[in-house]
C-alpha cells in the first residue's frame, strides 16, 4: 500500500487525501438532522408556534416501530407519541435525543453543559440538582390547575425529592417518569412439590431462610436437585444487604446532603443482616458472586425456590413466554415499622435550567406522565408510574402478577439511597463480596466499607 | 531398515500427537465463537440463555438476526463507522508520520519542550478532557458532525511517539546526502524517509483502524442523531439499564459487529502481531 502510494506524486497525494477528507467529513455533517425530529418546525397556526420542546431519553427507544425480542410483537416507535404531543400542542415540534444506558452520565452532563435539550430523563437526578442546572418544579405545579402530583403512585414523588445548591429542604426537581421497584419473587411448584406453604406477603428474614432451608436438596417430585434461595453476590448485593438490615429496623445511614451524610454500614442491624446473607449463601447454588446458578431461573427447569431483589424488567414478558404464569409469585421486600424498604429506582424528568422552552417542556413533563404516554411506554417495555395504570386492561389482565409490583413501587425505602450513584455503593458491594467468598468475616468487612466511605466523604 | 521405519514410525506418531493437541486447542478457542454464532440464531434465548450451552440452537431462527438489520440502522452505523474510521485514520497517520519525522530528524527551538508536551497528552484520560473538549466544539457549532471525531487525532501522542522512535533509528547521513543534492525538507520527508516508514506506517493504521473503530465515549458525547450513530453506539443501545442485555439479540450482534474486525485481521494478520509486537499496544 505504501509502495503504491509512493509511486505518485506525493504531495498530489496528500492534497488528494486532504480533499478526501473534506469531503467525507463535510457531508456527514448533521447538526439539525435529529434522529428524533422529522423537524416540522414550520407546522402552522397554534398556540405554540414555532416552539419546539428537545428531550432526552434513555434506553432502547426507536422513532420507528420495531420489534419486540422476547414476544416479537411490533412495539409501536416514538413517532406516534411526537403525533399525539404536537395535536396537543398546535404548533409545537417536539424532537428526540435517544441514548443508550450506558455511558448516559457523562452524556447528560455535557449536553446540561451546552443546552442541548430541554427535557432530561435522570436517574442521577441529585448530583444534577445540586449543579444548580435543574429548574425547580414546585412553582409550575403551583401554578398548573389541570395538574395535581396525586396522579402518582405513593412514595415517588418524595422519593426522587433533591436538594439544590442553594435549599436546605429536599425539593421537587423531577416528575416520576418510569417506575421501579425490588421485590421477592418465588416459584409456586417448587413449594408444592416440597409441600412448604407460600411466602407471605410481607415475608421476615427467618420465614425466607426457614421455607429455603426445607427447599434446598433433592426435589421428592422430580428428583431434581432444588436451591432455596438465589441472589446476586456482585452488583446489587449492597442493597439486599441494606434491605434485610432494614427489615430489622436498621439503616444505611442518614443526611442527605453530602456534608451531613452519615453511614451505619457497620450497625449491629448490618451485621446481622450480612451473617443472614451469609447463611442464605449456604441454600444457593454456587457461583452467586459471579452471578452464576441462576441459569434455569424463569424456566420451565427452574431449579430455585426464592429469588432476592427482583425488579419487573420483562417479568409479564418472560413470564408469558415461558408459561409460567401459575408458577411465579411475588411477595414484598423486608419493611421496616414504617413500612418502608428496598431501593426506590426508576427514572424522574427534568427540566433544564437554562431551557428557552421552559412552558413547553412542562407541557412536556405533563404529556410523559399522562395516561396516554405512560401506556404507550409501558406498551414497549418501561414501567408506568401513575396510579391510574391499575386500570389499565393491560396491567388488570396480569394483576396477581402486577398487582405487588405495584405495592413494592408504593413502599421503598425513602429518601433513596443517593449515594448509590457514588463510590460508597461499590466499596460496600466489594466487602459483601469479600465476606460472601470468605476473605473477611462479615465484622471486618462492614467495619472496612464503612471505613473507607467515610473517608470518601470527607475527601469528596 | 529397521531402524528407518521406527524412526519414520515415530515421528508419524509425533505428528499425530502435535495435530491432536493443536486441533484440541483449536476447538477450544474456536469454541466461543460458535457458540455466539449459535445463540444467536437460537429463537429462545432471549427468553432464556440456553443452559447448558448447547452448539444446535433449540429453534433455529434469523429473528434476532431480523431485528439486528431492522430499520437500516445497523447498516447506516457501519456507513458511519467507515466514514469516521477511514478518514481519522487517514488525518492521524498523516499528521503523526509528519510529526514524528520532525521531532527525530528537525532542528528547532522547543523540539524537547513541545515533544514533552505531546507525551503529555498521553497521560491525560479521555474522561477529564470530556466536557472542554466538548466545550471548544460547541463554540465552534461542530457538535453533532463527525468533525469532533475526526478532527482531535491530528495530535496523536502515541503515535508521534512510535513515529519518533522509528525514524530514530534511520541514519542522518540519508538526510544530509538529500540536502547536499538540495532536496529540501518535505522532499527529503516524502523521497527519503516515508519510503522506509512502510512497516511503522502498517502499524499505525491498524492501531489508529481499531481506536476509532471501538471508541464509544467521545462519539456517545458528541453525537446526538442516531442517523449519526457509530457501531459501538448501535450496539449499546441494545444494553439495559443493570449493563445486561438479551442473550439471543446480544449475540447476534456481536457476530454481525465482529465480521468486518475478522475480514480486516484476515487481509492484516501479519501486520496486526507486528503491530502488536512492535509497539506493545493492543487495540482495546
Amino acid at each position: 500500500m505504501v509502495k503504491r502510494l509512493l509511486k505518485k506524486d506525493s504531495l498530489l497525494t496528500l492534497v488528494l487525501l486532504f480533499l478526501f477528507i473534506s469531503v467525507l467529513a463535510g457531508c456527514s455533517s448533521g447538526s439539525d438532522e435529529n434522529s428524533g425530529a422529522s423537524d416540522n418546525g414550520e407546522t402552522a397556526g397554534g398556540d405554540w408556534d414555532g416552539q419546539k420542546v428537545k428531550v432526552q431519553l434513555i434506553g432502547d427507544f426507536s422513532m420507528e416501530d420495531s420489534t419486540d425480542p422476547i414476544t416479537g410483537e411490533t412495539t409501536p416507535g416514538l413517532t406516534n407519541l411526537k403525533e399525539e404531543f404536537e395535536k396537543q400542542h398546535p404548533g409545537a415540534t417536539v424532537e428526540f435525543i435517544l441514548m443508550p444506558w450506558e455511558g448516559y452520565t457523562e452524556k447528560t452532563q455535557s449536553m446540561l453543559t451546552s443546552g442541548d435539550a430541554d427535557v432530561y430523563q435522570m436517574p442521577g437526578i441529585a448530583d444534577f440538582a445540586a449543579q444548580g442546572i435543574l429548574e425547580p418544579l414546585q412553582p409550575y405545579i403551583d401554578e398548573d390547575d389541570e395538574f395535581s402530583t396525586d396522579i402518582f403512585i405513593d412514595q415517588q414523588v418524595e422519593g426522587w425529592k433533591a436538594l439544590g445548591p442553594d435549599s436546605s429542604e429536599l425539593e421537587i426537581f423531577g416528575l416520576p417518569f418510569f417506575g421501579d421497584a425490588r421485590f421477592i419473587t418465588y416459584d409456586k411448584k417448587l413449594f408444592d412439590d416440597w409441600g412448604v406453604e407460600y411466602l407471605s406477603d410481607n415475608p421476615t428474614m427467618e420465614e425466607i431462610h426457614d421455607k429455603a432451608a426445607q427447599m434446598t436438596g433433592t426435589n421428592p417430585v422430580t428428583g431434581e436437585q432444588n436451591y432455596g434461595v438465589w441472589f446476586r453476590g456482585d452488583w446489587s448485593s449492597a442493597f439486599t444487604l441494606i434491605n434485610a438490615a432494614e427489615g430489622i429496623d436498621g439503616r444505611w445511614g442518614t443526611g442527605f446532603a453530602w456534608d451531613e451524610v452519615e453511614f451505619e454500614f457497620d450497625s449491629p442491624e448490618m451485621l446481622e443482616a450480612l451473617n443472614w446473607l451469609l447463611d442464605m449463601q449456604e441454600l444457593a447454588p454456587e457461583g452467586i458472586v459471579s452471578n452464576q446458578g441462576n441459569e434455569k431461573w424463569m424456566t420451565q427447569d427452574n431449579n430455585i425456590a426464592i429469588m432476592l431483589s427482583t425488579g419487573p424488567g420483562e417479568l409479564v414478558e418472560q413470564t408469558q413466554a415461558q408459561g409460567l404464569e401459575d408458577r411465579i409469585a411475588i411477595a414484598q421486600e423486608f419493611k421496616n415499622e414504617e413500612g418502608m424498604g428496598g431501593l426506590f429506582a426508576g427514572s424522574p424528568l427534568t427540566i433544564a435550567k437554562d431551557s428557552e422552552n421552559k412552558d413547553l417542556a412542562w407541557e412536556w413533563l405533563k404529556f410523559a406522565t399522562s395516561d396516554f404516554a405512560q401506556e404507550y411506554f409501558y406498551e414497549t417495555g418501561a414501567f408506568p408510574s401513575v396510579k391510574s395504570a391499575l386500570e389499565w386492561e393491560s396491567v388488570k389482565e396480569h394483576e396477581e402478577l402486577l398487582g405487588p409490583v405495584f405495592e413494592a413501587m408504593a413502599t421503598p425505602y425513602i429518601p433513596r439511597y443517593h449515594w448509590a450513584a457514588g463510590q460508597p455503593r461499590f466499596i460496600l458491594t466489594s466487602e459483601v463480596e469479600s465476606a460472601l467468598t470468605g476473605k473477611r468475616s462479615a465484622e471486618e468487612a462492614l467495619e472496612k466499607a464503612q471505613k473507607e466511605s467515610t473517608e470518601w466523604l470527607e475527601n469528596r | 531398515m529397521f531402524k528407518t521405519m521406527t524412526h519414520k514410525k515415530a515421528e508419524k506418531i509425533t505428528m499425530y500427537v502435535k495435530f491432536t493437541v493443536l486441533l484440541v486447542f483449536g476447538i477450544i478457542l474456536m469454541a466461543p465463537f460458535i457458540w455466539m454464532v449459535s445463540v444467536g440464531f437460537d429463537r429462545t434465548a432471549n427468553i432464556a440463555m440456553p443452559f447448558p450451552p448447547r452448539l444446535i440452537p433449540e429453534e433455529i431462527s434469523s429473528f434476532n438476526f431480523g431485528i439486528v438489520m431492522e430499520n437500516g440502522r445497523l447498516i447506516q452505523s457501519y456507513i458511519n463507522s467507515a466514514i469516521v474510521t477511514i478518514t481519522s485514520v487517514l488525518i492521524g497517520v498523516s499528521s503523526s508520520l509528519l510529526a514524528g519525522y520532525a521531532f527525530s530528524k528537525g532542528r528547532f527551538k522547543g523540539k524537547k519542550v513541545l515533544f514533552v508536551l505531546v507525551l503529555c497528552t498521553l497521560m491525560i484520560p479521555m474522561e477529564p478532557r470530556l466536557i472542554p473538549l466538548y466545550k471548544l466544539f460547541n463554540s465552534v457549532d461542530l457538535l453533532n458532525t463527525f468533525w469532533p471525531l475526526v478532527l482531535p487525532p491530528i495530535i496523536n501522542g502515541m503515535l508521534i511517539f512510535l513515529c519518533k522512535q522509528f525514524f530514530d533509528q534511520l541514519p542522518d547521513t540519508l538526510r544530509e546526502a538529500a540536502q547536499i543534492d538540495g532536496a529540501g525538507e518535505f522532499k527529503i520527508f516524502f523521497r527519503v524517509y516515508f519510503p522506509l516508514a512502510g512497516p511503522i506506517a502498517a502499524t499505525m493504521v491498524i492501531l489508529a483502524f481499531i481506536w476509532s473503530w471501538n471508541d464509544f465515549l467521545w462519539p456517545l458525547v458528541v453525537l446526538n442523531s442516531q442517523d449519526l450513530h457509530t457501531v459501538p453506539l448501535y450496539l449499546a443501545s441494545f444494553s439495559l439499564e443493570n449493563g445486561t442485555s438479551l442473550g439471543g439479540l446480544t449475540m447476534a450482534l456481536a457476530t454481525v459487529s465482529v465480521l468486518p474486525i475478522i475480514v480486516l485481521y484476515l487481509f492484516l494478520q501479519r501486520y496486526i502481531i507486528q503491530s502488536i509486537a512492535l509497539s506493545g499496544v493492543k487495540g482495546e
